[in-house]
């Protein structure tokens, strides 16, 4: 095992494609809490309490959604299916390694790369934000608890990706199948959120001929889902990687806030369950 | 005799279609195995499945006497290599760097043997030149190097000279027979090409139908086919009077025809022919070789 680990990544550190997506993501890190300070300082003072927890939130949600999956699936796609391309997947068989360990060896692999995307980016947030934001009014536990999940959730992104390139074997086909499901997860999840955390109440402003503001009127939500549909939206929203970066966004901002523990037991389930299902795939399948 | 593939009944089923049905064979150690078959014979899916890159559908193999289903069967794998179809390459890397990639693999700490490898594929020239700016013959050489890396006695080869030109195709022999004659390691070689194999192996398998039709040493086949002569003579009466003074294997194929096999020498024939009012009309010398038995035996249908 540790054969195979040692060699895998070898491989995926000199990968061009996964160099230069953690070159630019850790860029990315670094640019993003400089524009939301110039665009927006009233919103997110700088030197403001809290400032520094308000821009990290933001930014996972930000930059977790559309870039992080998607260049950690693209970069495991490309890196396993060069893989297959080559014979090498085939070559770690006939010379005696098991199938268990040619995937566990891959999903590892592909775990430290989502790893370094996230310490890279960490790491120029924390170089660029911190001097404008300072270390005041930081909010450590919500920081630290929105990092654990926040790692949880890549390690689950990398986990699909390794079973989706693991079972497709095409290296382009699994980065289509990977981004078009990003992508489509990426759309639904607002929806399901926005559906699951609807209020029982709608508040209806009614204006004046002139436009001028008279009173609200308070009325039940005729949209509203049932309880038990609302809290299924709300599991599927922790359990999908992209609805927890969603809910990790959210912050405090809503009533209820992102539930921490259910969302790094659920990566932890994506995680196991991906595993289990791509080794008994990967076991069975027919090679050439 | 020990054997390092066995394999009983084994059968490989794709949906309806089966690409190897009820397959027996022995690959004796330190002998060179080609396997002979038309397309579709079976003999990648066979090669595919003794590598552990597919589970047979049926029956079972055993290398070096282990089962495929035991779980040290991986062990036993570490003594193999192989080339399937194409040699297992990065493009982007040197030769030497594959190499290490291999070691590396296989777990090995020192990379003091690469050198040695790559002498031994005649690829110790070629630097830091990369895999993607390889010859097709040195790209071969190359995985045969691979298959190398881990000190094997048991390498499987499918179609290894496939596309290469006739250099190519020579180096490729003599690094087979050198290696299997130096260092005594087996092989077990697929191949189009009949008359590259006729100079190369010691066994052969003939496929036919996901099936062996036939398994037969080299020394057997050259037993049945370069040593017998067919004559024609003016009269039959004393014909087997005659070949029996000779003390030759014979078998009369018509009155006045006659198969004789063996150390023929033919002014002997015609002098004892003649003593017993003999004439001898004709004489041909077989012209079979390992094509003509292949497609005797397999009826010639399509290719090789």
């Amino acid at each position: 095992m540790l054969k195979l680990l040692r060699a895998d990544l070898s491989r995926c550190i000199i990968n061009r494609f996964f160099i230069a997506a953690v070159v630019a993501y850790a860029v990315v890190g670094m640019m993003l809490p400089i524009e939301m300070c110039i665009n927006n300082p009233n919103k997110l003072p700088i030197g403001a309490i809290g400032g520094a927890s308000n821009i990290f939130s933001f930014n996972y949600r930000m930059l977790s959604i559309p870039i992080q999956g998607i260049l950690i699936a693209i970069s495991i796609c490309i890196n396993i299916g060069n893989e297959f391309r080559s014979g090498a997947i085939r070559n770690k068989l006939i010379i005696g390694h098991t199938r268990r360990n040619v995937y566990f060896s891959h999903l590892l692999t592909s775990m430290c790369a989502a790893m370094c995307f996230n310490i890279g980016y960490l790491i120029t947030f924390l170089i660029v934000t911190l001097p404008i934001c300072g270390t005041s009014g930081i909010d450590t536990t919500q920081i630290l608890l929105t990092l654990i999940c926040g790692s949880l959730m890549m390690l689950s992104y990398a986990s699909i990706a390794t079973f989706i390139a693991m079972s497709v074997k095409s290296k382009s086909a699994s980065a289509i199948i990977c981004s078009m499901l990003l992508f489509l997860a990426i759309f639904i999840i607002p929806i399901i959120v926005h559906k699951a955390y609807e209020g029982e109440y709608i508040i209806e402003n009614i204006f004046d001929s002139a436009g001028n503001f008279l009173y609200s009127n308070k009325m039940p939500n005729p949209h509203l889902l049932s309880k038990s549909t609302r809290e299924f939206l709300r599991l599927i929203a922790d359990i999908l990687p992209s609805g927890q970066s969603y809910r990790l966004g959210m912050g405090s901002s809503v009533s209820d806030a992102p539930r921490y523990w259910q969302m790094a037991v659920s990566s932890l389930g994506v995680i196991g369950v991906s595993a289990v299902s791509g080794i008994a795939i990967f076991s069975k399948r027919n090679l050439k | 005799m020990e054997y390092c593939l066995t394999t009983y009944n084994l059968s490989k089923k794709y949906k309806k279609l089966f690409a190897l049905k009820d397959l027996t064979m022995s690959v004796p150690k330190g002998s060179i195995y080609g396997l002979i078959g038309k397309n579709g014979a079976g003999k990648t899916t066979l090669i595919r499945i003794i590598c552990g890159l597919q589970l047979p559908s049926g029956g079972s193999y055993s290398l070096y006497g282990v089962p495929y289903t035991d779980k040290s069967i991986s062990l036993i794998r570490s003594r193999m290599g192989a080339v399937v179809e194409t040699p297992s390459l990065f493009d982007n890397m040197s030769a030497s760097d594959n190499l290490k990639h291999q070691f590396t693999l296989l777990g090995k700490t020192s990379y003091d043997d690469i050198s040695n490898l790559l002498e031994t594929v005649s690829l110790a020239n070629t630097g830091k030149q990369k895999v993607k700016n390889f010859s097709l013959g040195m790209k071969q050489r190359l995985g045969i190097a691979m298959a190398l890396a881990g000190n094997p006695d048991f390498i499987v080869l499918d179609e290894p000279v496939n596309g290469l030109d006739p250099q190519g195709i020579v180096e490729i022999r003599e690094l087979i027979l050198s290696l299997n004659r130096n260092q005594n390691i087996t092989f077990l070689i697929s191949s189009h090409i009949l008359e590259e194999l006729s100079k190369l192996a010691t066994h052969y398998g003939f496929m036919d139908g996901g099936a062996i039709v036939k398994e037969i040493s080299a020394a057997e086949l050259e037993q049945l086919y370069s040593k017998k002569i067919t004559i024609v003579v003016d009269c039959s009466a004393n014909l087997a009077p005659a070949l029996d003074e000779v003390g030759l294997e014979y078998k009369l194929l018509a009155d006045n025809r006659a198969e004789i096999y063996g150390d023929i020498q033919v002014s002997m024939l015609c002098n004892t022919l003649a003593c017993h009012g003999i004439n001898l009309l004709k004489v041909n010398e077989s012209d079979e070789n390992l094509e003509g038995y292949y497609i005797n035996l397999l009826g010639g249908r399509g290719n090789a």
